[in-house]
C-alpha cells in the first residue's frame, strides 16, 4: 500500500513542476530548460539549511522556496531581451550553471551531495511514512494549483497569454512586460523550488544529478504532451509519465535497469511524435470538462469554425453620420481640432540611412490625418517613433501638454496615444473578446496581488470591462464572433478586432498603419465607416495609406513624407496639384 | 605550460565541433540538438564495432560515421522538414525540443540494445604512448587528435572557399531567395550541410571514443562546447575563424585548470556562454553602448517595405 | 521587337507567326484566406518590355513572386513559350529561361562579385558559356570588372543593382522579371539603370517584366504598362498613351 503511496508521491511532485512549467511555457510562451535546475536550487537551500544549519523543515522548506524565487526573477532580466533561440540558451547555461555549483561547493557535498536530510516535521508530526507525506505533498500541489489556476485565468493570465501569442502588440495596448516577465519567472521557479524542495526531503537525499537537464526535459514533454496552455493537461502529462516507469516494471515485466533505459526512449520518442504530430499537446487550450460538456450537448454551434472569406453576414454601414460613437470611447465629442500631438524635429538615423531627418507634424482631435508618401519614405518608422517603439536620435513628441519622447511604450499607450499595425498582430490563440478585454485599462485583475486579495473587486471590475470590450465589439460588428480564436478570423474582420483592440486603450490619439490594406471593397467601406464614426466623436486619427483613393475620402488633412520629412501638406486636392509631389510620387521624366 | 598544451589539444577539437555544429545552425537555422546523437552513433558504434563484432578500426570508423551521416539526414528529412512545413514560425522551438527527445530516445536506444550492463568502451588504435617534448607530456594519440582535427577544419574551409558546392553552400546561407532564383536546390543543400557535419563530428567522436571512452550519451558534454564555440566565434564566420576561437576556449579552460579545482573547471564554458548571452541582452537593450562590428548586408532600408 | 500588331482598344497583339512569351490567365492568390491577386490577366511578346504599376500593397510584388513560382495561386496559369509552368518548383525557372530579381536581398552579400556572377550560373555546365557570359556582364557594365573581387556587400546600392542583374543576365534567361529595380537608388542612377534595361531588351531580344513605383521614368523605357489596384488590373495601354495623360493620381 505504501508502494502506491510512493508512486504518488512523486506524481504529485511532478505535479507541481509541470503545472508552473506550463504556467511559463504553456501560457506565456517563454521556453525554459531550467526549470528542474531552479528545483535544485530550492532543494539544495533548503537542504542545506535543515542540514548544516539545523532549521526546521518548514522554514527551510519555505527560505528554499524563497530563494528559487529571486533567482527566477534575475533571470527574467537578461530574458526580457532575448529571443526564443537565446532564452533556450540562457535557461540551458543556468542549469549547468547550477548543476556545477552545486557540485562544487564543498559545503555542498559535492557530485554525492547531501544525505541524511533530517525527516520533515510539519506541526509536531512526523512525515514518515509515504502515506504522510503524500497528505503534506498533495496540500503543497493543492496550494500551487489554488495559485497558478486564478493567475491564468484571471485579467493578469490573459496578458500572459497576449505575450505568448505577441509580445509587440502586448506592450503596444499598455502593459508593461517586465513586470509580467518577472513575476511570471519568478513564481514559477519558486514553485519549482517547492517541488525540488520537496523531492530532496522525501528521498532525505540531494544530488546534482537529480535535478540535469534531462528531466527539464522530462517536464517539459509532460508539459507538451498533456497540453500547454491547460493545466489538467500538465496533471495528466505529469502522472502518465511518471506512472510510466512502475508501469513498464510492474506490467510489462522489465527488470529495473532496463526500465529507466526503455522509459527514457519512450518519452524522447514521445516528445519528439509530438511536436511532429501534436504540437499543442492533448488537452487543448481552453478545454476543460465543463466545456467538454456543454460541447456535447450544444452540438451545432462550432467555436472554432472558420469564418467567410468576406464579411457578408453584417451589412456595411453606409458612410453615416447618424450614429454617435459609443459612449465608452471616453473622449468627449469635440471637434474644436485642437492639436493633441506634436511632434517637432525628430531624426532616427540607422547606420546611414535616415529614418527620420527633421520630421515635424501635428495632429488634432476630430480629424483624420493621412500621411502618404513614396514607399521607403520612412512612415511606419514615424509611428514607431511616436509610440517610442524605436528611441529618437533628435526630437521631441508631445501628447497633450506632456512631453512623451522619453516614456517606455506602454506607458504612451495608456496615456492616451496607441497604434495598429500593419500585420495586424492579432492574439491568435485567444478569443475576439480577450483580444479586446487585454486592452482595457485600469483592471486591478491585471495585478497579481489584486487577483488574491480582492478576488471580488476583480471579478466586479472584469465584468465591466467584458461589458466595454462588447461595446466596442458591437462598434466594429464583430459582437457575433466574441467566442472565435482570433487566428480563426478572415483577415479583414481580424482588422477590425484590432481597431476593436485599439479603442479599447481608449486613447485619444489613433495611429493606424494601412487600415485598408488586404481588404476586399465591402470591408474597406466598413473601416471607413469606423473611422469617420470615430472623427465624429472626436478622436484623433491618423493613418499611413498608399491607397490614394482611400486617403481621398477618409482624410481631412494629409502630410506628404519623403526620405524622412515632411515636405507638404494639406488635403489630397492640394498636394495632387503640386508638380513636385508628383515628381516624388511617380518619379520624373 | 603543460596546461597551455593540454589547453590547445582540447580546443581544436572543440574547434572542429564548432565548426560542425555551427555549420548546420548557420546554413539552415536549425538548432539540431540531435548533432549530440549523431556524435554518440559515429563514437560508440565504431569502438562497439571494433570490441564485440570484431571489425577492423578502419572499416568501423568508416561504416560508423557513414550510419552518423545516414541518421542525420533522415533526421532533416523525416522530422526538422514536417514540423517546419507545419509550425512555420514557432518551428524553431519545435525542433529544438523534437531534437532532443530524439537524442535522448536514440542514446538510451542505443544502451537498450546493446545491453544496460555494458560499460564505457574503450577502443585502441592509434598508439596512445607518452611523448615528453621541452618539459610537456602528450601521448601520440594527440598529435594525431590535433592533425586531424585542424585538417578537417582547413578541409572544410577550403571546401566552402574553393569548390563550387562550397560556394552553394555559402550561397544558400547568404541569401536563399536568390539561391532559389538562381536554381539552387535548398532542400538538397540542407542535406548535404547534415551530411558534411556529421562527417566533421563523427571524426571528433571516434577520436573521443579513443582518447578517452565511448558511451551512447557521450554526445552530451561536446554539444556545449559546440554551440559556445559556434557562437562565440559568430555564426557563418569562416571554419578558420571557428577553429581558432575553440582553440582559444580550450586555452582558457587550460589555464583555468591551473587554477580551478576539478569541480569548478567546467564553469568556465558555461560562463563563457552566460557571458555572451548577458552581453547579447544587454545589447538589445540599449544598442548605443556598444561598437559592434557589423557583418556585410545588402542596401539597408529605412522604413519597411510593404511587399504585397 | 517581333512584328505585333496593335489590337481594338490599342493593346499589342502579336501577329500570327508569333506567341506571346508570357501569358498569365486569370491569376488569383491568397497569402492565407486573405485574397491578394484578384483574377489578374497580363502578357508579354517577346522583345517586349512591360511594366507593372500600382500602390503599394496593390498585389504587384506577389504576381511577380506568383509567375516565378515562390507561391502557388489558387487559380490562373501562367504559360511561358506556350507551355504551362504554373507548377514547375521555383528553382527550374532558371532553367527554362526565366529570372526574378526581387526588390531586396537581391545579391549574395558575403560572396565577391565573381562569385556572384559564377552563382548566377549555377545551372550551366559548359565552362565556356560561363566565361563568355561574365565576360558580357563585365562589357554591359564596366563598373562591375573593376571590383570582381570585392565583397557584395560592401557596394553601393547602385553598383549591387547592377550586379543584381548581372547575376540575372548570367542564368541566359529569355524573360526578366524586376521588382522594384529603382528602389534605393538616386534618380541619375535610375535613369542609367533603366537605359540599361531597355538596351539589354534590345541588344538581347530580352523580354522584361517590370514593377515599378516610379511611373515617370519608367514609362520612358517600356514598351506597355499595367495599372494594378486591389489586386486587380485596371488599365493596360500602350506607353506613348500613358505618356500622354494628365495625371495618373486617379489611378493609385
Amino acid at each position: 500500500m505504501q508502494q502506491v503511496f510512493n508512486q504518488g508521491n512523486i506524481v504529485v511532485i511532478y505535479v507541481i513542476y509541470a503545472i508552473s512549467l506550463n504556467v511559463l511555457l504553456g501560457y506565456t510562451g517563454q521556453f525554459s530548460v531550467a526549470h528542474a535546475a531552479f528545483g535544485g536550487v530550492g532543494g539544495y537551500v533548503a537542504a542545506y539549511l535543515a542540514t548544516a544549519q539545523g532549521w526546521g523543515f518548514l522554514p527551510a522548506l519555505l527560505a528554499g522556496i524563497v530563494a528559487t524565487g529571486i533567482l527566477g526573477s534575475l533571470v527574467a532580466l537578461p530574458a526580457l531581451y532575448l529571443d526564443v533561440r537565446f532564452l533556450i540558451l540562457l535557461t540551458l547555461a543556468v542549469s549547468t550553471a547550477v548543476g556545477i555549483v552545486a557540485g562544487a561547493i564543498p559545503a555542498l557535498g559535492g557530485q554525492t551531495g547531501l544525505s541524511s536530510l533530517p525527516i520533515p516535521r510539519v506541526f509536531g508530526e512526523s512525515l514518515v511514512q509515504p502515506s504522510q507525506f503524500f497528505v503534506f505533498a498533495l496540500i503543497v500541489a493543492l496550494i500551487v494549483l489554488l495559485i497558478c489556476w486564478p493567475m491564468v485565468h484571471s485579467p493578469f493570465g490573459r496578458v500572459l497569454r497576449g505575450l505568448r501569442d505577441d509580445e509587440l502588440a502586448t506592450r503596444g495596448v499598455g502593459n508593461n512586460i517586465v513586470y509580467y516577465k518577472v513575476a511570471v519567472f519568478g513564481i514559477t521557479a519558486a514553485m519549482a523550488g517547492a517541488a525540488g524542495a520537496l523531492l530532496a526531503f522525501y528521498d532525505s537525499a540531494i544530488q546534482p544529478s537529480s535535478y540535469g537537464l534531462s528531466y527539464s526535459f522530462l517536464i517539459i514533454a509532460m508539459v507538451v504532451i498533456g497540453g500547454t496552455g491547460n493545466l489538467f493537461g500538465s496533471i495528466l502529462g505529469a502522472t502518465a509519465l511518471v506512472l510510466l516507469n512502475p508501469f513498464l516494471q510492474g506490467v510489462v515485466n522489465l527488470n529495473p535497469d532496463t526500465v529507466q533505459v526503455v522509459s527514457l526512449f519512450i518519452y524522447g520518442s514521445l516528445i519528439a511524435i509530438f511536436m511532429l504530430v501534436l504540437p499543442e499537446g492533448l488537452l487543448r487550450e481552453g478545454w476543460t470538462l465543463a466545456r467538454l460538456v456543454t460541447n456535447l450537448r450544444i452540438r451545432r454551434r462550432s467555436v472554432y469554425k472558420e469564418g467567410p472569406d468576406d464579411i457578408q453576414t453584417v451589412p456595411a454601414p453606409a458612410n453615416t453620420r447618424a450614429i454617435p460613437a459609443p459612449a465608452n470611447n471616453g473622449v468627449v465629442a469635440n471637434t474644436d481640432g485642437r492639436i493633441v500631438l506634436e511632434a517637432s524635429g525628430l531624426k532616427k538615423y540607422f547606420g546611414g540611412i535616415r529614418a527620420a531627418d527633421g520630421l515635424s507634424l501635428r495632429l488634432r482631435s476630430g480629424e483624420v490625418t493621412a500621411i502618404i508618401g513614396p514607399n521607403g519614405a520612412g512612415k511606419t518608422t514615424v509611428f514607431n517613433l511616436l509610440t517610442r517603439v524605436l528611441p529618437l536620435d533628435e526630437g521631441n513628441v508631445r501628447l497633450g501638454n506632456q512631453i512623451v519622447s522619453n516614456w517606455t511604450p506602454h506607458r504612451i499607450a495608456i496615456s492616451g496615444m496607441s497604434r495598429s499595425y500593419q500585420d495586424v498582430r492579432v492574439f491568435g490563440r485567444m478569443s475576439a473578446l480577450d483580444n479586446v478585454m487585454i486592452a482595457i485599462p485600469e483592471q486591478p485583475g491585471k495585478h497579481l496581488l489584486n487577483v488574491f486579495l480582492h478576488p471580488w473587486r476583480v471579478r466586479r471590475v472584469e465584468r465591466e470591462a467584458r461589458e466595454r470590450a462588447m461595446a466596442h465589439l458591437q462598434f466594429v460588428g464583430l459582437e457575433g464572433k466574441a467566442e472565435t480564436s482570433a487566428a480563426s478570423l478572415p483577415f479583414g474582420e481580424q482588422k477590425l478586432l484590432a481597431l476593436a483592440r485599439l479603442l479599447a486603450t481608449e486613447a485619444e490619439v489613433l495611429l493606424l498603419d494601412e487600415p485598408a490594406s488586404g481588404m476586399d471593397s465591402n470591408s474597406v467601406e466598413r473601416m471607413l465607416g469606423l473611422i469617420a464614426r470615430l472623427r465624429e466623436g472626436g478622436k484623433c486619427v491618423c493613418i499611413i495609406e498608399h491607397n490614394l483613393h482611400v486617403v481621398e475620402r477618409i482624410a481631412d488633412r494629409v502630410y506628404f513624407m519623403e526620405a524622412g520629412r515632411i515636405t507638404a501638406e494639406g488635403t489630397v486636392g492640394e498636394l495632387m496639384n503640386q508638380e513636385r509631389l508628383v515628381e516624388a510620387y511617380f518619379g520624373s521624366a | 605550460m603543460q596546461y597551455l598544451v593540454n589547453g590547445i589539444i582540447n580546443g581544436s577539437v572543440y574547434g572542429l565541433l564548432g565548426v560542425s555544429f555551427g555549420l548546420v545552425l548557420a546554413v539552415t537555422g536549425r538548432f539540431h540538438f540531435a548533432w549530440a546523437a549523431a556524435y554518440a552513433i559515429a563514437g560508440f558504434f565504431t569502438a562497439w564495432l571494433v570490441n564485440h563484432d570484431g571489425v577492423p578500426a578502419v572499416p568501423a570508423i568508416l561504416i560508423a560515421i557513414f550510419a552518423a551521416v545516414i541518421f542525420n539526414c533522415l533526421t532533416e528529412v523525416l522530422i526538422y522538414r514536417a514540423i517546419a512545413a507545419r509550425m512555420g514560425a514557432q518551428a524553431l522551438v519545435g525542433i529544438f525540443v523534437a531534437s532532443f527527445g530524439l537524442t535522448i530516445a536514440v542514446s538510451n536506444l542505443m544502451v537498450w540494445v546493446t545491453g544496460v550492463a555494458n560499460g564505457p568502451e574503450t577502443f585502441t588504435w592509434i598508439s596512445t604512448r607518452t611523448l615528453h617534448v621541452g618539459g610537456v607530456t602528450f601521448i601520440y594519440l594527440d598529435v594525431v587528435v590535433v592533425a586531424s582535427v585542424w585538417a578537417c577544419g582547413i578541409g572544410t574551409w577550403a571546401l566552402l572557399r574553393g569548390s563550387s558546392l562550397g560556394r552553394r553552400i555559402r550561397a544558400v546561407e547568404s541569401n536563399p531567395g536568390m539561391s532559389e532564383v538562381v536554381g539552387i536546390n535548398i532542400e538538397r543543400t540542407y542535406l548535404v550541410v547534415f551530411a558534411i557535419s556529421a562527417l566533421l563530428g563523427g571524426v571528433a567522436a571516434v577520436l573521443s571514443a579513443m582518447k578517452y571512452a565511448a558511451t551512447p550519451s557521450m554526445g552530451l558534454t561536446p554539444i556545449f562546447y559546440a554551440f559556445v564555440v559556434a557562437f562565440a566565434a559568430g555564426l557563418g564566420r569562416s571554419p578558420l575563424r571557428i577553429m581558432i576561437v575553440g582553440t582559444a576556449v580550450g586555452l582558457v579552460e587550460g589555464i583555468a585548470a591551473r587554477v580551478l579545482s576539478v569541480p569548478w573547471q567546467p564553469i568556465v564554458v558555461f560562463g563563457i556562454l552566460l557571458i555572451y548571452l548577458i552581453l547579447k541582452a544587454a545589447y538589445s537593450w540599449r544598442p548605443n553602448l556598444f561598437q559592434l562590428r557589423r557583418r556585410v548586408r545588402g542596401p539597408a532600408r529605412a522604413g519597411t517595405s510593404n511587399r504585397v | 521587337m517581333g512584328a505585333h500588331e496593335f489590337g481594338e482598344m490599342g493593346q499589342i497583339v502579336p501577329s500570327m507567326s508569333e506567341s506571346w512569351l508570357l501569358d498569365v490567365m486569370e491569376l488569383k492568390v491568397n497569402y492565407g484566406r486573405r485574397p491578394v491577386v484578384l483574377g489578374v490577366s497580363l502578357r508579354v511578346a517577346p522583345g517586349e518590355v512591360v511594366a507593372i504599376f500600382g500602390h503599394n500593397g496593390a498585389g504587384k510584388t506577389t504576381i511577380l513572386n506568383t509567375i516565378f513560382g515562390r507561391i502557388k495561386p489558387i487559380g490562373g496559369i501562367v504559360l511561358f513559350e506556350g507551355r504551362d509552368v504554373t507548377s514547375i518548383a521555383c528553382t527550374d525557372h532558371a532553367r527554362i529561361g526565366m529570372t526574378l530579381i526581387p526588390a531586396e536581398h537581391f545579391v549574395f552579400a558575403e560572396m565577391t562579385v565573381l562569385d556572384n556572377l559564377k552563382l548566377g550560373a549555377y545551372r550551366e555546365r559548359s565552362s565556356s558559356t560561363v566565361d563568355h557570359r561574365i565576360a558580357q556582364v563585365y562589357e554591359i557594365f564596366p563598373t562591375l570588372s573593376k571590383c570582381t573581387g570585392q565583397l557584395a556587400g560592401t557596394m553601393s546600392g547602385g553598383q549591387q543593382r547592377m550586379l543584381s542583374i548581372g547575376i540575372a543576365l548570367m542564368t541566359g534567361p529569355r524573360l526578366l522579371l524586376l521588382d522594384e529595380p529603382s528602389l534605393g537608388l538616386s534618380p541619375v542612377l535610375v535613369e542609367q539603370m533603366m537605359a540599361a534595361i531597355r538596351r539589354l531588351a534590345e541588344e538581347q531580344s530580352l523580354s522584361v517584366l517590370l514593377v515599378e513605383q516610379n511611373v515617370i521614368q519608367t514609362l520612358g523605357v517600356v514598351d506597355r504598362a499595367y495599372f494594378i489596384r486591389s489586386g486587380r488590373v485596371i488599365l493596360d495601354q500602350r506607353a506613348e498613351e500613358l505618356r500622354a495623360r494628365e495625371s495618373y493620381w486617379e489611378l493609385f
